[in-house]
């Protein structure tokens, strides 16, 4: 196992400086300039060369391609062009900020997601199932970013109007903390942090729960058809065990491949959210940079995501071989 | 005792240096709370007394007097040696300082004479010299060591020691700024603010961004747009502030191309477009016709005739340039069969601008001009303006001072240079004439006189139809007292701003 992961870790070297040369390819063919959103009558054209010099971008592609990879590859990735810091410093502060709003999100959407499937399951088409099915397909096809606008508008907005309403369902429409965060206890701090985490975290997961749910129903049905379940509910053992028991372990193994289809996508899900939110993460900071032509910070931001996905679906890989004993990864000598 | 305000704004803030920002929120973060330019304009945008407490102005320069009791925030005072150093290093090519453009084209050389007095001397005269002086002074003894084309990465420029009645206490980047007031900032430049604290948000989403302001949860939001004003109107708790601000609208011709050259076809497109019913519909009547490039609460402003809107008048005009429709299509050509067709280009991120190229495409249909409307993305839409490849566009500015120099958008010298403001490549004499005589003239009334017939060549020549001046918008929460706000900015008089000690 450990080669296995070893040789898959080196595998992806290749793969990950092939996406960053070809983002950085792409980046320098769109139109535009980083100092473009210095441009003004004001500010004379010789002061806009100037600035493009001191930051190098008045080099051939080729040069400043060199010239970024080697850093990078010493572990530098250099200084944000609209930040004017270290995008070492920016991602300490970003990439944090991110796991925790797609950590929360990935409990959700796998929490709802069996739950619902499992209860879809065991009452097939009866009138809940067929609700719960609608609703699934209803939020499925909602977009993160305007599911987002919608839970403000009604659960930060609209209820602040309602006396009865209770406070701590009335939530914040962004940022990561209250203004006297700083203030707080520590479990004042904790309650804080959740109730920003609410909102986001539902905008982003709830439809991946939806389709998590799809998953669940089908793969639970199919177990339970089976015979071993059959002989289960034969020895007399009560309903529950046999659902929650012998057919939820095989039921699960098709879902865990899900876990990594869902990281990269609540990646890319975040840009928006975020936007959306103002959570201070890292598909903000890739959003602003790509606005800008901020071009380190995208190519280090683009880094970071690939890095996530690469992994991500190596874990997947993994817990695979972990549910189901039948798989075997080739390597560390064993065949 | 005098409570935490929340301002919120939609975009990060920029460099917290005055020789390198060039960002318009933190602009004003830098001129009216961490750092003490030499002058400040009042409500009639006048210079008055600020760092500098008094001037003796002369036709070859100014001696400035400066404020002793004016401290940097780490209690170095501050004198003519920052000044001077401020001027140098705006001075020095590699700095790439907005400085040097902006104001200090008039101003050849500075002279400490004392500590506290300082001579500027004059490349050439100028109308309202002071205007060149609406900068604020960064501390020597910090920034002294940071060569000059590092300075727009210094850390100093995140983490500002200044000289202003707020200090510096945090930054989070994409998220807050915190500053707090200054106990001892002198009385003869206003004294203490009245605030403990303010704190600068980041909301992104302009629909989030008021969701926060109307449940009272910032008390300003800076970042307003003209189809939420309304909810805010309705809202009990907020009230909204809208003022005349620094912004115009304008679509931009390249006189370049063939079918845009003759300033006939020019004027013929601009009275064709209601600018009035433009404003009334898509800035929810938050703004103003504009007629020019001097913004209409300018002293240099004088008001002239804008072009009307005429159809008729439009055609006849389009007529008299030789464009009539020869061949019944509904669109015009001229002599040589040429249809009158050009593309009108603008970006997709502003609606606003959208709605106005498609309704200047639909009302120039009804004069048989064929405009094809093309949106771009914003950076891309830059690339192709700069490049001048561009039949027409959408576009904006914002003056950033309240120097009026149009000399970098119409000056034939600026017509073919690469990179330069010009876009249009017009090329008219008597523009450039009055754009020189006008910066130049010392007598604030004849400089006027030579601004109105600027007005008027330039409407003829008609390289801009100005569609705009914007009005600023911002909610502000009843809690918050003393907000005032005019074209100078959302915070100009942040120092007079209070929280009644019942709702601190």
């Amino acid at each position: 196992m450990t080669a296995y992961i070893v040789r898959r870790l080196l595998q992806a070297i290749p793969l990950v400086l092939g996406i960053l040369t070809l983002v950085f390819i792409i980046l320098q063919a769109a139109p535009g300039d980083p100092m473009a959103i210095y441009m003004h009558p004001s500010v004379s054209p010789e002061v806009l060369d100037q600035m493009r010099e001191n930051y190098g971008l008045d080099q051939p592609v080729h040069v400043q391609y060199v010239r970024w990879l080697k850093s990078f590859l010493s572990g530098d990735f250099g200084v944000s062009v609209t930040q004017n810091r270290p995008i070492a410093s920016i991602l300490a502060e970003r990439i944090p900020n991110t796991l925790l709003l797609s950590g929360t999100s990935l409990l959700l959407i796998f929490a709802i997601g069996i739950g619902l499937g499992i209860i879809q399951a065991v009452r097939q088409h009866s009138g809940l199932d067929h609700a719960l099915t609608l609703g699934a397909l209803f939020i499925y096809s909602m977009p993160s970013f305007w599911l987002g606008l919608m839970l403000i508008l009604i659960f930060a907005y609209k209820v602040h109007w309602i006396d009865w309403w209770p406070d701590a369902l009335k939530f914040p429409p962004s940022g990561m903390d209250s203004v006297d965060y700083e203030m707080l206890s520590s479990w004042g701090r904790f309650t804080d942090r959740l109730h920003h985490l609410v909102l986001p975290s539902i905008a982003l997961g709830v439809s991946s729960a939806a389709s998590v749910a799809r998953y669940m129903r089908s793969s639970m049905l199919e177990v339970i058809r089976q015979d071993y379940i059959r002989t289960a509910r034969a020895k007399g053992l009560p309903e529950r065990t046999v659902i929650l028991k012998h057919a939820l372990k095989n039921a699960l193994l098709p879902i865990i491949t899900l876990l990594g289809l869902y990281l990269p996508f609540l990646f890319s899900g975040a840009v928006l959210v975020e936007v959306v939110f103002a959570w201070p993460g890292m598909g903000r900071a890739i959003f602003d940079a790509i606005n800008q032509r901020d071009y380190p910070t995208v190519m280090a931001t683009t880094f970071v995501f690939a890095v996530m996905v690469v992994i991500a679906n190596l874990i997947a890989d993994i817990l695979y071989a972990v549910v189901d004993p039948r798989i075997r990864y080739a390597g560390g000598g064993r065949e | 005792m005098g409570g935490t305000a929340i301002v919120a704004f939609n975009a990060d803030m920029g460099r917290f240096n005055p020789l390198v920002n060039t960002d318009q929120n933190t602009n004003e973060v830098i001129y009216y709370m961490l750092f003490t330019p030499l002058v400040q304009y009042d409500e009639s945008f006048a210079a008055r007394p600020y760092l500098a407490e008094s001037w003796d102005l002369e036709p070859g320069g100014v001696t400035f007097r400066l404020n002793r009791d004016v401290r940097w925030h780490d209690g170095v005072p501050v004198t003519a040696h920052d000044v001077a150093f401020t001027f140098r290093r705006a001075k020095d090519p590699q700095t790439a300082s907005v400085l040097s453009s902006a104001y200090l084209e008039l101003v050849e050389s500075a002279e400490v004479i004392d500590s506290f007095t300082i001579r500027f001397s004059f490349a050439r005269p100028h109308a309202r010299p002071l205007d060149g002086f609406w900068w604020a002074p960064v501390p020597k003894h910090l920034l002294e060591d940071t060569p000059p084309a590092e300075m727009a990465r210094t850390p100093f420029n995140r983490q500002p020691v200044g000289s202003g009645p707020f200090r510096f206490v945090e930054w989070e980047a994409g998220e807050s700024l915190t500053l707090d007031r200054v106990a001892d900032f002198p009385e003869s430049l206003g004294g203490p603010p009245f605030l403990d604290r303010v704190i600068f948000r980041f909301v992104g989403e302009p629909a989030t961004l008021l969701s926060e302001a109307l449940t009272g949860r910032v008390d300003v939001n800076g970042s307003l747009f003209p189809h939420q004003a309304e909810q805010v109107e309705r809202t009990p708790g907020v009230s909204l502030l809208s003022y005349p601000f620094r912004e115009y609208y304008y679509i931009g011709w390249n006189v370049r191309r063939p079918v845009l050259q003759d300033p006939r076809v020019r004027r013929a497109l601009t009275m064709a477009l209601d600018r009035e019913q433009l404003i009334d519909v898509l800035m929810y009547g938050y703004g103003r016709p504009a007629a020019g490039t001097i913004a209409p609460w300018h002293p240099m402003f004088t008001p002239i005739e804008p072009l009307a809107f005429d159809l008729a008048a439009a055609g006849d005009s389009l007529a008299a340039a030789g464009w009539i429709d020869r061949d019944g299509d509904g669109v015009r050509e001229d002599e040589g069969g040429t249809p009158l067709r050009f593309t009108l280009m603008t970006n997709h991120e502003n609606p606003v601008r959208v709605d106005i190229a498609q309704v200047a495409q639909a009302r120039l249909a009804s004069i048989g001009v064929d405009v094809d409307v093309r949106t771009l993305e914003w950076q891309t839409l830059l690339a192709r303006h700069r490049g001048r490849e561009f039949d027409a566009v959408v576009q904006s500015w914002v003056l950033d001072n309240f120097r009026v120099d149009p000399a970098a958008l119409f000056h034939s010298s600026q017509a073919d240079r690469p990179g330069s403001y010009n876009r249009s490549g017009l090329k008219d004499p008597e523009v450039d004439r009055l754009i020189e005589t006008a910066t130049g003239t010392t007598d604030p009334e004849a400089a006027k006189r030579l601004w109105t017939e600027f007005s008027l060549a330039l409407q003829q020549a008609q390289p801009f139809t100005f569609l705009m001046w914007l009005d600023e918008l911002a909610s502000v929460s009843d809690r918050l007292r003393g907000v005032e706000m005019d074209a100078r900015g959302t915070l100009v008089t942040i120092a007079d701003w209070w929280i009644p000690p019942e709702r601190r």
